[in-house]
């Protein structure tokens, strides 16, 4: 110790600041050394994995929590998405086209650039459907999906689309979407549609296998496709007014049968007061009838009890009265006179010359 | 001379700090010249004046003379996609179709084709893609040639050779690249399968006509049918009506037929008397109030008047 101030004391000023700066950058470049030693210490977040690698070769893939790797160069830390965490890529190319009035609704417009239609797919019965789609897929491969990571999302939207067309292109319109009610309502179509989807990513799994299998993985799975086909924007109201027309024949058949229920019910009513009537005309004949012979067959009981002249002689004078009461005048003529004439006329009574 | 030149001088020369610390950084850096690293995904071709000598496919470090004696190219492994553009192209049926396809391809780790490639386009994907679009848009024209619309799209899966298409294409393609370009394709798809804008439209106004037809159809059978439930109930009312009709009658006659049995049994039991009452009866329906009568004097009741008593004992 001694010797070391004996030292700084013969060095001079100058050397003693030369010294001190050599001793301060030591420090200095060993706080930087430390720093560079723990560069690769990190976090990695709930949502990512790291890659580790060690002179370019893949050492280990680790989940979230505490990485703890050398510095570069000596090995580099990668961090990507963790294998549960859903990546949506919307097709941008699907949404080129033009919407119908700036309305989603209506659905898109054909451009007269080709490149631009895109999204109107053929389908396998000659129609032409819009395809909308967004899809989300996971990483399956960390190390493919490292290598490929760049390209990934333009190789995957054009796997898709050549997924897409050759799905559509093996179905109907309405195996696709509803279309045509008539068509869209077959057991088979129903569950073409069902399928449609599942098909759909299936296919295009089955191409990113066909990549993997190839060597040249891309290092991913799809495992939800979100897709909204529409009818083409020009077609549309067409394919809306079929619905619309439906209605209206539908509600004139309604109303008919509205119509034929009140007709029946109308028939109905008047069948029954025609058979009341008549039941009741029936009855009323009868009663009559029987009313009319009821004195008949009484008289003909008492004809025993008293002498037939008498009782004939009766029955005159007890109806002819009334009768003669009934008309509008009697006369009375000589019995040499015209013969007996009964002419209907206006009841007239300063006229009557004679009553009974 | 201080006490520490003096120790620095006693020390030997391997010994000494400032020349350990020296001969380091230079052994760093002449190792560092040395040294080749190989990423996932890349291979890096060793070249000796510019001649390639080696070519390293596995990742990790490798070693090497410093420059400008070797020097090291990185070429990109990776699986790239390139499209060939939108072709107009006509089919064995006739029909012109639009289409594009994209290739997906790489260069393969082997040594060969990594040189073929770095002398056929000089590392240069870019060059490659263009190069390979072009040659794809004429194979794209001959692939379809051989081919029906039909065969493309349609609804009968057996009827569908859309993926013989593609191996069509991928064969004709990779032969091709991979000789010329040391390139392999690993796939290729169809991204556009479409008609001309024209024949587009009038495909739509196609639909658009059959969905107006299958309307006018669905108007005239609602029409149709709802003439046909009219009718069907103006008909049904009028067979009621009719037939109550019938049966009012059969009602009607058979009490005529009761009454008229009741009037026999009633003649029956006293002709006579049923003719008086009968006639009587008739009469009383007949006369009414203006009903005139003109009788003769001689006529009952007013032969009472002119006979007198004697006339009353004679009966009427």
């Amino acid at each position: 110790m001694d010797n070391a101030a004996e030292d700084l004391r013969e060095i001079g000023p100058l050397g003693q600041s030369v010294a001190l700066t050599f001793r301060f950058l030591f420090i200095a470049v060993c706080v930087i050394a430390a720093g560079w030693f723990v560069s690769n210490f990190r976090q990695v977040p709930p949502d990512s994995q790291a890659v580790v690698m060690r002179l370019g070769s893949v050492t280990r893939v680790q989940g979230s929590g505490l990485l703890m790797a050398l510095p570069r160069p000596i090995e580099q830390v990668v961090v990507l998405p963790a294998p549960a965490r859903q990546i949506a890529l919307r097709i941008a190319r699907f949404d080129e086209g033009q919407r119908s009035g700036g309305n989603a609704d209506q659905g898109y417009d054909l451009s007269r650039d080709p490149r631009l239609n895109s999204g109107f797919l053929l389908t396998g019965d000659s129609d032409v459907v819009h395809m909308d789609a967004q899809l989300f897929y996971q990483v399956s491969d960390p190390v493919a999906y490292m290598v490929s990571a760049d390209h990934v999302r333009a190789a995957l939207e054009r796997l898709f689309i050549a997924s897409t067309i050759s799905v559509a292109g093996s179905r109907s319109l309405d195996s696709i979407l509803v279309a045509r009610p008539e068509i869209a309502a077959r057991t088979a179509e129903a569950t073409k549609r069902e399928r449609f989807r599942a098909d759909l990513l299936h296919a295009v799994n089955a191409r990113l296998a066909g990549l993997a299998t190839a060597g040249a993985g891309l290092g991913i799975t799809v495992n939800r496709v979100d897709l909204v086909p529409s009818i083409p924007a020009a077609a549309k109201s067409a394919f809306d007014n079929v619905l619309v027309v439906s209605q209206s024949a539908d509600t004139a058949v309604a109303q008919a049968r509205t119509a034929a229920q009140i007709a029946s019910q109308d028939a109905n009513s008047k069948k029954d007061k025609i058979a009341t009537n008549a039941t009741a005309s029936a009855e009323e004949v009868v009663t009559n009838a029987k009313a009319q012979t009821a004195s008949i067959a009484a008289l003909a009981q008492q004809s025993r009890d008293m002498s037939r002249s008498m009782q004939m002689t009766r029955l005159y004078h007890d109806r002819v009265e009334p009768l003669l009461k009934k008309a509008g005048g009697v006369e009375v003529v000589d019995k040499g006179g015209a013969a007996h004439t009964i002419l209907p006329g206006v009841y007239a009574p300063r006229n009557r010359r004679a009553n009974p | 001379m201080t006490h520490l030149d003096q120790a620095e001088n006693d020390r030997p020369f391997w010994a000494n700090r400032r020349f350990a610390v020296a001969a380091i950084v230079v052994a760093a850096l002449v190792l560092s010249a040395c040294l080749v690293l190989v990423n996932p995904g890349e291979a890096v071709v060793v070249t000796r004046f510019g001649n390639p000598v080696r070519v390293l496919t596995s990742p990790g470090l490798a070693l090497k003379l410093p420059a400008p004696i070797e020097n090291s190219v990185v070429v990109d492994l990776r699986l790239r996609t390139t499209s060939s553009g939108l072709h107009d192209v006509g089919t064995r049926d006739g029909l012109r179709i639009l289409v594009q396809a994209y290739i997906a391809w790489q260069v393969p780790d082997d040594a060969e084709h990594i040189r073929q490639f770095l002398r056929a386009v000089r590392n240069r994907p870019g060059i490659a893609a263009e190069q390979l679009r072009s040659f794809t848009g004429s194979a794209l024209e001959i692939a379809a040639s051989s081919f029906d619309l039909a065969s493309l799209v349609n609804t009968e899966p057996s009827k569908i050779r859309l993926n013989q298409f593609e191996t069509v294409l991928n064969d004709r393609i990779n032969d091709q690249a991979l000789r010329v370009y040391g390139i392999t394709v690993r796939q290729v798809g169809l991204e556009r399968l479409t008609l001309p804008a024209q024949t587009l439209n009038a495909t739509i106004e196609r639909m658009k006509a059959e969905r107006d037809t299958v309307a006018a159809e669905r108007s005239a059978e609602g029409e149709r049918a709802a003439a046909q439930i009219q009718s069907d109930a103006n008909r049904d009312s009028r067979v009621l009506i009719a037939q109550a009709n019938v049966d009012a009658a059969d009602i009607e006659a058979k009490s005529r037929i009761t009454a008229a049995t009741i009037y026999k049994q009633a003649y029956s039991a006293d002709p006579q008397l049923y003719t008086l009452l009968r006639s009587l009866d008739s009469l009383d329906k007949v006369i009414g109030p203006n009903t005139r009568l003109i009788l003769r004097t001689d006529a009952a009741p007013f032969r009472v008047l002119v006979d007198g008593p004697g006339s009353a004992a004679r009966g009427k």
